[in-house]
Formats: C-alpha cells, sequence, structure tokens
C-alpha cells in the first residue's frame, strides 16, 4: 500500500498544492492573529474541485506552514504569528535583538522540519493499527472512548476547567439543533427547515475562527499597532550541521513530547512547546544563556510545536476524535472529500490516506526551500494593514460559509457564530473545547443511544467488555488525578 | 481584590458576567421549551429518547454557568469595553448581514464588496478611493474566481 500510496504522488498537481500550501501557510501564520485554523478554514472552498490527495495536501502544507510562520513574527517582533509560537519568541527574539534573526529563523525552521517528519512518522506507524484495532468497537466502547476524550478536553486543554466544561456543553448543545440520530425528529428548529440539517461544521468554525477575530480586532483597532518600523534587518547567517548534531537529544526529547502529547484531544501544540522550553533549559549545561537567546531556546518549542501536527492526526484520522481546533478542521475538510476520519478510513481509502502522510512527510524538503525564501517577504507581509487584511478576511469568510452547500443560511450561521466567538473570546472563553464538543456531541449520543437501546436501558453494556471498562478507568483516572494534583498544590501554596 | 491589568475592578459588570448571564439565560428556555421543540415517537420509548442527552447536557450547563458566577463573584473582570468599539463591531455585523440579504438580488460581487469597504472603513481607512478600488478589486477576484475557477455558483 505504502508504494501505491508513493506512485499516487507522482502528479504535478500534488507538486503544487503542497508548495502553494506551505507558502500559503507560512505567509499566512507570520501574521499575528491569523493561525493555521482561520488559515484551513477560509482555504477549504479552494479545494472542492480539486482530487481528494492534492485538495488534503494543500489543506496539511498550510497546517505545516503556518505552524513555522508562526515563528517569524515571534521572532521578529516579539509576537507570536500563532499562540504556539510563544516560547519561541523568548529565545528567539532575544537572538534579534542580538542582530542574528537569520540565525534565529533558520534554527526555528530545521527544528520545525525535524519535529515534522518525526511526527510523521510515528503518525505513519501508529494510525492504522489504531484504526483496525477500533474497528472492534461497538456502541458501547465508542461511548466510553469519546467520553475519555470529551474529559481530557476539559481536565487537560489548560486554563480554566471549569470554562472548558461550559465551552465543551455548548458545543454539546449547538450540536443537538438538527434532526434527531436515531428517531430522524427535528429539534430545536424552531419550524425551520434549514436547521433540520444542523449546524454545519464549516460556516460555524468560520464564523468561530475567522469572523470572530475580525470582530476582536476591529473591537481593539484603536489599540496601539505592533511597531512593524522596528522589525530588525535579517542578517545573513548559516547553520552548521553539527550544530544541528549537538541538538540531536533535545531535539528528539522535543519531537515525543510534541507528538504525545499531540495525540491527546484537546491541548493543542502551546502546552507541548513551553514543556520543551523547560526540558532544554533544565538540561541545558548554560541555563543562564536562557532567555537572552540560546539555540536551545528556539529549537526545543519549534520541534515540539512542529510534532504535535503528526500526533494530532493519529486520534484525528484513525478514530474521527479531533486532537485540536485545526485537526477539527481539518477533520471537517477531510469529509468533504468523502474521507470520513473513522476506524474505516484506512480500510476504505488506504492509498489515499498513507499518499497524504507519505506528502506530509516529503514536505519538509519544500518547507526548508520555501522556509528560507520568504523570510523576507514574510516582513512585508506583517506589514499589511488590518485596513486592508481584514476586509479580506471578511469576503473570503463569506465565501468560505456559502461554499460548502451553496446555501445563504449557511453564511447566516456563519455571521452568528462569529459574533458569538467575538463574545467568547472577549470573555476569555477557549473556542476549542466549542468545537471539539460540536463535533463529538452527535456521535457520543448516537453511540449512547444505541448502546442503551440494545441493552434494553440497561447500563451494564458498558462493564460487559474489557475496553469499555479500561476507558471508563482511564477517566475516572484522570479525573481523580486532576483532583488530587489540585489539592496537592493549594496544600503546598498555603504552607508556603 | 488584586487589579489586574486590563480588568476591571467591580465583579458582575464585565465581559465575563455578561457572557455568562446570556449563557445562563438561555440554556434555562432551552431547556424549558424541550417538551416542545422535542417531540419523541413512539419506538424511541425504550432508553433514552430524543430528549435525554439534551436535557442531560442543558441541565449540566445551567448548572456550570450558575457555578461559575457564584465562584467568581469577587474575582476582578474584563471591561465589556467602549460602547464606540462595541458599535463598530455590530456595525459590520450588521453590515454584513444586510449584504447577505441583498446578495440574492444584487448578486455576490457588489454584496462582498459592501462588506469589504464598510470593514475597511470601520478600521479607520479614510482614503475612500483606494478603500473603493482595493474591495472591489478584491471582491471580483473572489467572487468571479469561485464561480469560474472553482465553480461554485455564488448568488
Amino acid at each position: 500500500m505504502l508504494v501505491d500510496a508513493f506512485l499516487a504522488l507522482l502528479d504535478l498537481w500534488v507538486l503544487v498544492a503542497a508548495i502553494a500550501g506551505i507558502l500559503a501557510g507560512v505567509i499566512i501564520g507570520a501574521i499575528p492573529g491569523l493561525g493555521p485554523t482561520m488559515a484551513i478554514a477560509l482555504l477549504i472552498p479552494v479545494t472542492f474541485s480539486m482530487q481528494p490527495i492534492p485538495a488534503m495536501i494543500l489543506l496539511l502544507g498550510v497546517y505545516q506552514g503556518a505552524i513555522f510562520g508562526g515563528s517569524i513574527s515571534a521572532v521578529l517582533l516579539n509576537v507570536p504569528g500563532t499562540p504556539s509560537s510563544a516560547a519561541t519568541a523568548i529565545d528567539g527574539h532575544a537572538m534579534a535583538r542580538k542582530g542574528e534573526s537569520g540565525r534565529a529563523l533558520r534554527l526555528a525552521l530545521y527544528a520545525s522540519v525535524f519535529g515534522n517528519v518525526f511526527s510523521c512518522l510515528v503518525l505513519m506507524a501508529m494510525a492504522e493499527p489504531l484504526a483496525r484495532m477500533a474497528l472492534d468497537f461497538g456502541p458501547a466502547e465508542m461511548t466510553t472512548l469519546m467520553l475519555f476524550a470529551l474529559a481530557v478536553i476539559v481536565l487537560f486543554g489548560g486554563g480554566s476547567r471549569l470554562d472548558a466544561l461550559i465551552m465543551l456543553l455548548v458545543g454539546i448543545c449547538a450540536g443537538i439543533v438538527g434532526l434527531d440520530p436515531i428517531s430522524g425528529t427535528p429539534r430545536f428548529t424552531y419550524g425551520n427547515f434549514a436547521l433540520e440539517n444542523g449546524l454545519r461544521l464549516i460556516p460555524v468554525l468560520v464564523g468561530l475562527f475567522a469572523m470572530s477575530e475580525v470582530f476582536v480586532q476591529l473591537f481593539e483597532s484603536r489599540k496601539p499597532a505592533v511597531p512593524t518600523e522596528q522589525i530588525p534587518a535579517i542578517r545573513p547567517s548559516r547553520i552548521r550541521l553539527v550544530e544541528l548534531w549537538r541538538m540531536r537529544v533535545i531535539l528528539l526529547i522535543s519531537s515525543v513530547v510534541g507528538t504525545f502529547v499531540g495525540i491527546l484531544p484537546g491541548i493543542g501544540s502551546t502546552v507541548p512547546a513551553f514543556m520543551s522550553y523547560n526540558i532544554a533549559r533544565s538540561r541545558s549545561r548554560v541555563r543562564e544563556t536562557f532567555g537572552s537567546g540560546a539555540d536551545e531556546g528556539v529549537a526545543a518549542p519549534e520541534a515540539a510545536n512542529n510534532a504535535v501536527t503528526g500526533g494530532a492526526l493519529v486520534p484525528t484520522l484513525a478514530l474521527g476524535i479531533p486532537g485540536d481546533a485545526v485537526t477539527a478542521v481539518i477533520l471537517g475538510a477531510f469529509m468533504l472529500q468523502g474521507l470520513a476520519p473513522g476506524p474505516f478510513l484506512f480500510r476504505d481509502h488506504g492509498v489515499e490516506v498513507y499518499a497524504i502522510i507519505e506528502a506530509l512527510l516529503l514536505s519538509s524538503v519544500p518547507t526548508v526551500i520555501i522556509g528560507l525564501l520568504v523570510f523576507r517577504l514574510a516582513l512585508h507581509v506583517i506589514r499589511i494593514k488590518p485596513g486592508h487584511l481584514f476586509p479580506a478576511i471578511s469576503v473570503l469568510a463569506i465565501l468560505g460559509a456559502f461554499s460548502v452547500h451553496n446555501s445563504l443560511f449557511d453564511v447566516w450561521v456563519m455571521i452568528g457564530a462569529g459574533f458569538v466567538g467575538f463574545l467568547f473570546r472577549r470573555s476569555g472563553f477557549p473556542l476549542p473545547p466549542l468545537l471539539i464538543g460540536l463535533i463529538l456531541g452527535l456521535p457520543f449520543e448516537q453511540s449512547l443511544r444505541q448502546a442503551l437501546l440494545t441493552s434494553g436501558g440497561s447500563l451494564k453494556i458498558f462493564a460487559a467488555s474489557t475496553i469499555s471498562v479500561g476507558f471508563l478507568a482511564l477517566t475516572l483516572l484522570c479525573m481523580a488525578g486532576t483532583i488530587a494534583f489540585q489539592w496537592r498544590s493549594k496544600r503546598s501554596a498555603s504552607n508556603a | 481584590m488584586t487589579s489586574e491589568p486590563g480588568r476591571t475592578r467591580r465583579p458582575f459588570t464585565g465581559a465575563e458576567s455578561l457572557t455568562s448571564g446570556l449563557l445562563l439565560v438561555g440554556a434555562v428556555v432551552a431547556l424549558a421549551q424541550i417538551g416542545t421543540q422535542i417531540e419523541v415517537v413512539g419506538f424511541d420509548e425504550v432508553g433514552p429518547t430524543a430528549r435525554t442527552v439534551p436535557r442531560l447536557a442543558l441541565g449540566i450547563l445551567v448548572f456550570a454557568v450558575a457555578s461559575r458566577l457564584v465562584l467568581n463573584r469577587h474575582r476582578n473582570e474584563h471591561p465589556i469595553g467602549p460602547l464606540g468599539d462595541l458599535s463598530r463591531v455590530l456595525a459590520v455585523a450588521m453590515a454584513t448581514l444586510a449584504a447577505i440579504l441583498l446578495m440574492p438580488s444584487l448578486g455576490f460581487v457588489p454584496g462582498a464588496a459592501l462588506v469589504g469597504i464598510i470593514t475597511a472603513v470601520a478600521f479607520g481607512e479614510r482614503r475612500w478611493v483606494l478603500a473603493l478600488i482595493l474591495n472591489v478589486g478584491l471582491a471580483a477576484l473572489v467572487g468571479y474566481g469561485a464561480r469560474y475557477g472553482l465553480k461554485i455558483p455564488l448568488p
């Protein structure tokens, strides 16, 4: 299958899609506030007339490129293009202030590619066996698996757990609108025929991540802008192979952290980036250089946040459970291309999926070339005025919402989601749990009800299989662990 | 009560309480409407019905939002913000809705250009000719590109 998949990549359009995706991703990721989630959501309409393989390669190229692109503004402006680049900014910008921005950007690029290659290899090794295992799952096992995923999002997603729970429930409640998955009766449609299809994923996420950004930026547009005139010049520099070899252990550790934290749903790439930064600092013999321009302080978080790309795709492709907001968008894009993620994906579309994973692995080469070429271009992109940038995002958001089902109703939904997203972001509520609740809410309900219908309403069905008992035990363990950790932290804080 | 940068001093007057309050009202109303908005058909009566999960999810949501309001009653909140800033957001949202309403009769390109121009002006663009040229050009590029390049049947 791997050879067939490779042969499917020998197409000019695949190369064009990979290059276009990475280029767009690096440029969009470099603009503070525009992350990979918005970039992918806005580019989905471009893929409608494309074959599934180039279409997904384009979007995954955007993902890959945008994560690296975020480091450009982090290094040059000390303003992370994406939240996951915040850790890179600490030492990256310190290097830039010393006149070593070229070196910092090259380090970030090579570390990004290392993390990406590592996580793609893990994705290739883990996703299919996991999907094959999940083929044996019945409704009870799927219910407990999704319950575990939802619990992980709330417990380990970062920030306030109560806020994450509220957002998750809002997502689940939004998913209720439409036809009931078992009996087919309308729920909360208020007699509106268009609402019977429910709140569709793409318009909602374009609203939540693109339109709400326009509203947030508009609301804050009187705040002083990022001083783009003070961007340090990029001087020519070189990184020798031996310098990267000296960092091999920390690059490997960071990639492992990024990949395996990425596999857990809802955590995203910011947490592993900071985890890797702290590990790099604690392992370093010259800890005092961290914060003032240490090479490893740039390489470690970049390797980790790029390794998340492959890791987060493992549960997304194998189980249909998105790891974070970006993979939730990618999941939607896969579904639009007729490649529904989940246990059947590898069985029914193995060649396509492996071709996409191989392309993700091989795209490291164009990423290095494009990355080295566009450093200077990114300087000009960062200077684009909000008054020119955000009208374009508004227009693309309207097109993105309309084009999925050629429906103006979806554009209404997008605007509504945009305003709701604006309110939530202004109030500090996290959006990824909402999106994951919207995606997993309905399948969770469907599995739960199917399981209880087959058991005649008896909860014993969840204790009948080792797998579901295992997932329930894991869920309880995570909850108990979190409570115990919180209790210990509070106790040690009160003792101090 | 400590003051944090960008946060108001008075609890229950900030953006967090406003959003939580709106969520609470919405969830309570939805919970009250379950009986009328979700019909339960006969064969669905064994085990959970179409109302079970919505009732559970909305019930937990009401409890969680109410708990948040109570637990955070002494915390500083983000200010709702100046009315002028909020009115710019509402103006763009309303203009976009108006453009969508007009799209079936006007077409995508004029509607999208209108949204672009209003957004640009709301962002402080005062060079009207530039805003007009840029946004009409952008809307035309996106509209005709989508219609003829991507084969999307735009209004």
